[in-house]
């Protein structure tokens, strides 16, 4: 007689309870309760001094309500921080449901399968010996499958638990009037101790620490910590993109809830504004990422909000929103915009993304991408901003960049190629990055450059000339205004032009077929990621790693005897061009 | 104390608004009691009306606090303007002629 051993059919896949959507809502009750809070605080602190109210009577207004503006400040912070926990439990709630769905279809494939096995043991009647081994070995399999599932499952079980653990906890602790009046009111003990740890972010340390850090938390502790302190995680260098995404989507939904409620009210102030529009920015552009589809494969690879920062410099902003996996992608592009570019740009720029994305797979070995606007410095505002004519912004901004790329380095246990570009003011920016000694791209693309900053030659950015590519337009005006030869321009631009000889960068054709006939700051400067250019098609090749396949263009120069010369001036220009300037699929 | 005064207007628009912001905490009260903890699982929903009730309670006690405000200033306004009113009864008596018109 013969055994065959059919596993049972297991687990029963556990009910989820609670509503996505019913917690979001209590979420944006929070949020809306937090404001009053907020106002009464401000009030009692900043409305302490009434015009021409003087004498005992006065002081002992001002002393009681002295102690009522903090009080109320704290609370704010405590309802706002259990707010922001809701909102965590929700985005949670909604990744367990999904990961439910797909325990449920993998459960009812096995148990078709094991009905199917049990069918033809049945229907066996006096099996061969290959007949039986085939029934063990499908029997085997189906084994260590329902094994795998109950693994995945008991995992799936522990992520409800935390989930539900980490939201009892955050309302525990704020609930008592001791807790809601604490500075830390809302955090749960886990959040709070994780963040005394050494290493945690906002103490100075390093990326590297930042990421010892992370990697020494359990999961319950990362929940935690993601809930409680959005703004920390959010911006920590050093962290996994997977991990600042969700602290940051929890700051965006606190500021559109929150703003949103005020706007309804008639309530917000010019400042906030600003920060709405901010938001609703980061959240369109978010959007666009998410909602993108790789031609190339038909699938989503996603969005991500690396950077969230609505109130930075005088409420233009901070933002990096990016394409693709920032977590697992083979090349990572880093895209720095120029002047002019503030947060309420994003959905634009995520858009310019999807084009270097779509290029750099089109054209690509294969190898996955993922691609980032981050605007991370203050740029200047426009032409007349006399910020623009100088480089103080770029050398800031630069190492700005630098430590940006320093932490997504160190977030990554692999070594992914990554790389730079920058343009119009943002290529400065880039240089002044790359001129750093331990600049972490491997290659540099500077396009539409007004100047290469500091560096008066490729070999001077620490990539090394062989990494540096250069894109530009013969009739972009902004691309005219660096140095091209000894003589110099003056100081109408902002260092050497990269795209020149003396320079020693390679330089990539860029024309574009709808150039004028003359030098124009508009189109020229503004198509070079659009679809089907010869420049997105080279930069495509530059972020998948072969830079060395771009299409070569002859650099400038500037004679003495002369003025400035450029060998593209009279080259045609392609535009989707297989092998040339061809840089996705043609729409149908 | 060197110095003592008020501007009334002042006084006044500063009760006013710790009256609207009785009002609003007062509303703030009643919309965290009405929230609803549904959308949370059964395991967390004992704790999360606890914290709603609790904040229900503290919202309206900051009502009560901006009210106790708001009255104090201007009951305050009041009591110096009416001290103010009988100095100036007091002080219309007053004569400060010489001679036969006194």
């Amino acid at each position: 007689m013969t055994t065959i051993a059919v596993p049972a059919s297991e687990p029963q896949i556990a009910e989820l309870h609670g509503d996505p959507g019913g917690a979001e809502a209590l979420a944006a009750g929070l949020y809306k309760a937090a404001t009053p809070f907020e106002a009464f605080g401000e009030r009692a602190s900043d409305g302490r001094l009434i015009s021409g109210w003087k004498g005992y009577a006065y002081e002992a207004y001002r002393d009681a309500a002295g102690s009522a503006g903090p009080e109320h400040e704290a609370m704010h912070q405590s309802v706002r921080r259990v707010a922001r926990a809701v909102t965590y439990y929700a985005d949670t709630l909604q990744t367990l449901k999904r990961d439910r769905d797909d325990l449920r279809d993998r459960k009812q494939r096995l148990d078709a399968d094991r009905t199917g096995l049990l069918a033809d043991i049945e229907a066996a009647e006096d099996p061969s010996e290959s007949a039986i081994a085939d029934l063990q070995a499908r029997a085997r399999d189906l084994t260590a499958r329902y094994r795998d599932l109950i693994t995945d499952h008991d995992s799936w079980c522990r992520r409800v638990t935390d989930n539900e653990d980490q939201l009892r906890q955050s309302f525990a602790s704020a609930k008592g009037l001791k807790g809601a009046l604490s500075a830390t009111g809302g955090a749960t003990q886990d959040a709070t101790d994780a963040m005394n740890r050494p290493g945690a972010p906002g103490s100075g340390s390093t990326p590297e620490e930042v990421k010892a850090w992370w990697d020494g938390l359990s999961a319950e502790e990362r929940a935690a910590v993601t809930a409680a302190y959005p703004e920390t995680i959010g911006s920590a260098d050093g962290l996994p993109a997977s991990a600042r995404d969700d602290a940051n989507r929890i700051l965006l939904d606190d500021d559109l809830a929150t703003l949103g409620d005020k706007e309804a009210d008639g309530a917000l102030t010019a400042d906030e504004k600003k920060q709405l529009a901010n938001a609703r920015a980061a959240r369109d552009g978010l959007q666009r990422a998410e909602n993108y589809v790789d031609p190339t494969t038909g699938e989503k690879p996603g969005g991500t909000l690396w950077l969230y920062d609505p109130t930075a410099f005088d409420g233009d902003g901070r933002v990096a929103v990016a394409v693709g996996d920032m977590d697992t992608a083979d090349d990572v592009a880093v895209f720095t915009p120029g002047i002019k570019s503030e947060m309420t740009d994003t959905d634009f720029y995520t858009d310019k993304m999807t084009n270097v994305y779509e290029s750099a797979r089109y054209n690509g070995d294969g190898s996955s991408v993922a691609a980032m606007f981050w605007l991370g410095y203050d740029a200047p505002s426009g032409p007349t901003d006399p910020a623009t004519l100088t480089e103080g912004r770029a050398e800031d901004g630069g190492r700005r960049l630098s430590d940006a790329l320093d932490g997504l380095r160190a977030s990554r246990p692999d070594d992914p190629h990554l790389t730079a570009i920058g343009h119009s003011y943002g290529s400065t920016t880039t240089a002044y990055a790359a001129s750093e000694d331990d600049f972490a791209a491997d290659d540099v693309v500077l396009i539409g450059s007004p100047g290469a900053g500091p560096a008066e030659n490729a070999d001077e950015l620490s990539v090394g000339s062989g990494h540096v590519y250069v894109g530009r337009d013969s009739r972009d005006g902004v691309a005219m205004l660096g140095d091209e030869g000894w003589v110099g321009k003056g100081p109408v631009g902002l260092g050497t032009d990269p795209s020149s000889e003396d320079f020693g960068a390679t330089r990539f054709e860029a024309e574009d077929v709808d150039r004028s006939s003359l030098p124009n700051f508009g189109d020229a400067h503004g198509s070079y990621l659009d679809d089907d250019t010869e420049s997105l098609y080279n930069i495509g090749k530059i972020v998948d790693g072969h830079g060395d396949d771009v299409e070569k263009a002859e650099q400038s120069y500037d004679p003495w005897y002369s003025g400035a010369v450029d060998p593209e001036w009279d080259r045609d220009p392609t535009a989707n061009e297989p092998g040339r300037s061809d840089t996705g699929p043609d729409a149908t | 104390m060197s110095v003592t005064g008020i501007e009334y207007n002042q006084m006044r628009s500063a009760s006013t608004a710790w009256s609207e912001q009785a009002d609003e905490m007062e509303k703030t009260s009643k919309e965290l009691a009405g929230l609803s903890v549904s959308g949370l699982a059964p395991s967390v929903q004992h704790v999360a009306s606890s914290f709603m009730e609790a904040w229900s309670g503290y919202a309206h006690e900051s009502a009560d606090i901006a009210s106790g405000f708001a009255d104090a200033i201007s009951t305050t306004a009041d009591h110096i303007n009416d001290a103010d009113q009988v100095s100036k009864s007091w002080l219309d008596r007053l004569d400060g002629h010489l001679g036969p018109t006194r």
